[in-house]
C-alpha cells in the first residue's frame, strides 16, 4: 500500500471539487442553512423554558451531522464521478490498488470535514455568538466515530453502485441521510416510538449524538455510549470495507468496463 | 393567443416523464417522508418542554404547506433546466409553442405534483403521529393554493437566471427554494429572529401565510390582514417573475437558443 498515491489522489479530488462553483455552493449553503434553521429551533426551545445550552446542542449536532455526511459523500461521490467520467479502467490500469483508492476518499473526506468545522465555527459565532470550539478538545472524541460511520456508509453505497451501475446514482444523495431519523441528531431518542428506538440501537450515530448531548448539557463523557458508538462504527467499517473489496474484485473479473456503462 | 391543447399536451408529456424511474420516488416520497420523520419527532420533543401542545401540529402542517412552494418551484425551474440538459429547447420552440404556453403548462404541472406530495405527506403524518391535517379545515386549502404563487415566482426567477447564464447556474434550482426557509417561520415563530431577519421575513409573502396558519391552529381565528398582505405581495412578485422570465427568455432567443444547450 502506497500512501503517497492516496494523498495525491485525495489532492486531485479536492482540487476538482473546490474549483467548481456548484461544489462551493454545496459546501457553504447547506451547512449555513442547517446552522441558521437549527440555531433558530434551539433559540425557540431555550425561550420556552428548556436549558439555554439547547442552542449550542442544536448547532453542534448539525455541524457534527455534516462531518458524517461529508465523510460519506466524499467517498461515495468520488466513485460515482469516476463511473460517470468512464475513468475506472484508466484509474485501475495504473499501479493504484483499490484500497489506496478507498484511502484517498477517506483522506479527502477528512480534509473537507476539517474545513467545514472551521467554516461552521465562524458562522455560529457570527449569527448566534456561540463559539463552537469552546466545548474544548473533548469534541474531537465525537468526530472520529462519525467519520468512521460516514466511511462505512460510503463503502456500502459503493458496493450498491458496483452492483446496480450508474442507474443507481441517486443512492449517493440518499444513502447518507437514510439513518439520520434514527440517529437522534435533532431530538432525544426517547421521544421516538419503541420500534424506532430498537432500530436506532443498531445505528452507531445514535450513541454518539446521545453522548454529545450529555457532554454539552452536563459537561461529562458518557463512556458507555461512546464505547457502543465506536464499537459499532468500527464493526460496520470493517464489514463494508471487506464487502467493497470483494465486490470490486468481482467487478474486475467480470471486466471493469461493466461499471462504466450508462 | 394561448392554445390550451398545447398546454394539455405538455402537461401529459411532463407527467409521463416525471413518473418513471427511481428519481421520482426519492423526490416525491423519500425526502417528504424524511422531513416528516425528523420534524415530527422534533415537534413532539419541543412540545414536551413547552406550554404549547399544538407545536407538533403547527410544524407538521407547515411542512405539508411547504410542499406547495417547493414542488411548484422545482417543477418550473427543473423542467426548464431538463429541456436545456437534454438539448431540447430549440426543438421545443421551433414548434408553434409559445413561452407563455410552456410557462402555464409547467405551473399547472407543479400545482398537481404539489397535491400529490401533500396527500402523501398528510397520510404519513396521520399514520405516524395520529395528526389529521385536513381537520384544520378549508382554510388550509386556501393557504396551500396561495403558496403556489410563491413557488411559481421562485421557479420563474431561477428559470430567468438559467435563461441568461445557461446550465452553469443549475445549482440554483435546489438552492433557491430553501434560501427562504430560515426567514419565513415554518419551524419557529419569526419573533425569535433578530430584527434584521424579521425585516427580511416581512418582505417575503410566505411569512404571512405561515403566520396565518400558526395563529389559526393556536387560536382558531383567521387574520385577514395578514392574508391580504400575503396575497398582495405574492401577486406583485409573481407578475415581476413572469415578466422577467419572458424577457430573459426572449433575449436568449434573439441571441440564439443554441447557447442554452451548450453544456
Amino acid at each position: 500500500m502506497n500512501i503517497t498515491r492516496s494523498i495525491l489522489l485525495a489532492k486531485r479530488y479536492l482540487l476538482a471539487r473546490f474549483f467548481k462553483i456548484e461544489d462551493i455552493i454545496d459546501f457553504i449553503f447547506w451547512p449555513l442553512l442547517d446552522i441558521i434553521i437549527w440555531g433558530g429551533v434551539g433559540l425557540a426551545l431555550a425561550k420556552s423554558g428548556q436549558p439555554a445550552q439547547q442552542v449550542t446542542v442544536s448547532i453542534v449536532s448539525v455541524v457534527m451531522l455534516r462531518v458524517y455526511l461529508y465523510s460519506f459523500f466524499n467517498n461515495a461521490a468520488n466513485f460515482l464521478y469516476e463511473m460517470m467520467a468512464r475513468n475506472i479502467i484508466n484509474l485501475f490500469s495504473t499501479p493504484l490498488s483499490f484500497n489506496e483508492w478507498l484511502l484517498s476518499g477517506i483522506l479527502s473526506g477528512f480534509a473537507t470535514s476539517l474545513a467545514l468545522v472551521v467554516f461552521a465555527t465562524g458562522v455560529s459565532k457570527l449569527f448566534f455568538n456561540i463559539y463552537l470550539l469552546s466545548a474544548g478538545p473533548g469534541l474531537a472524541v465525537f468526530v472520529l466515530p462519525l467519520l468512521i460511520s460516514g466511511w462505512a456508509m460510503a463503502h456500502l453505497t459503493i458496493v450498491l453502485l458496483m452492483l446496480f451501475g450508474v442507474h443507481a446514482q441517486r443512492l449517493v444523495f440518499v444513502m447518507g441521510w437514510l439513518l439520520i431519523p434514527f440517529s437522534g441528531v435533532y431530538y432525544s431518542l426517547e421521544i421516538m416510538p419503541s420500534w424506532i428506538q430498537i432500530v436506532s440501537r443498531a445505528v452507531p450515530m445514535s450513541y454518539i449524538f446521545s453522548a454529545l448531548r450529555i457532554f454539552i448539557l452536563n459537561d461529562r463523557f458518557s463512556w458507555n455510549d461512546l464505547a457502543y458508538g465506536y464499537g459499532l462504527a468500527l464493526f460496520y467499517f470493517i464489514i463494508t470495507t471487506f464487502a467493497c473489496n470483494r465486490m470490486f474484485e468481482r467487478s474486475r473479473q467480470l471486466g471493469l468496463a461493466s461499471l462504466e456503462r450508462s | 393567443m394561448v392554445n390550451f391543447n398545447r398546454i394539455r399536451a405538455l402537461i401529459k408529456r411532463n407527467f409521463l416523464l416525471t413518473f418513471r424511474g427511481i428519481d421520482t420516488l426519492t423526490d416525491f416520497f423519500y425526502w417528504p417522508l424524511f422531513d416528516i420523520l425528523v420534524w415530527g419527532f422534533t415537534g413532539s420533543w419541543m412540545a414536551r418542554g413547552t406550554s404549547n401542545p399544538d407545536l407538533a401540529v403547527i410544524i407538521l402542517s407547515s411542512l405539508v404547506l411547504w410542499q406547495a412552494v417547493y414542488r411548484t418551484n422545482l417543477d418550473v425551474s427543473y423542467n426548464f433546466f431538463s429541456e436545456m440538459w437534454s438539448r431540447n429547447v430549440i426543438n421545443l420552440f421551433v414548434t408553434p409553442l409559445t413561452i407563455q404556453e410552456w410557462t402555464c403548462a409547467t405551473m399547472i404541472m407543479g400545482g398537481l405534483n404539489s397535491f400529490i406530495c401533500a396527500l402523501f405527506g398528510m397520510t404519513a403524518v396521520w399514520l405516524l403521529y395520529g395528526i389529521f391535517i385536513p381537520a384544520i379545515g378549508p382554510w388550509f386549502l386556501v393557504l396551500f393554493v396561495s403558496l403556489f404563487f410563491s413557488g411559481w415566482t421562485i421557479g420563474l426567477f431561477t428559470a430567468s437566471v438559467l435563461a441568461s447564464y445557461g446550465g452553469q447556474a443549475q445549482k440554483l434550482i435546489w438552492v433557491m427554494g430553501w434560501l427562504f426557509v430560515p426567514f419565513v417561520g415554518i419551524f419557529y415563530p419569526i419573533e425569535i429572529m433578530p430584527l434584521w431577519a424579521q425585516t427580511v421575513a416581512y418582505c417575503v409573502p410566505m411569512t404571512y401565510f405561515f403566520k396565518v396558519l400558526r395563529i389559526f391552529i393556536e387560536s382558531n381565528r383567521i387574520d385577514f390582514w395578514l392574508l391580504f398582505y400575503g396575497f398582495i405581495l405574492s401577486f406583485v412578485y409573481f407578475i415581476i417573475g413572469v415578466v422577467s422570465f419572458i424577457y430573459f427568455f426572449n433575449r436568449s432567443k434573439q441571441r440564439g437558443l443554441a447557447r442554452l444547450e451548450d453544456a
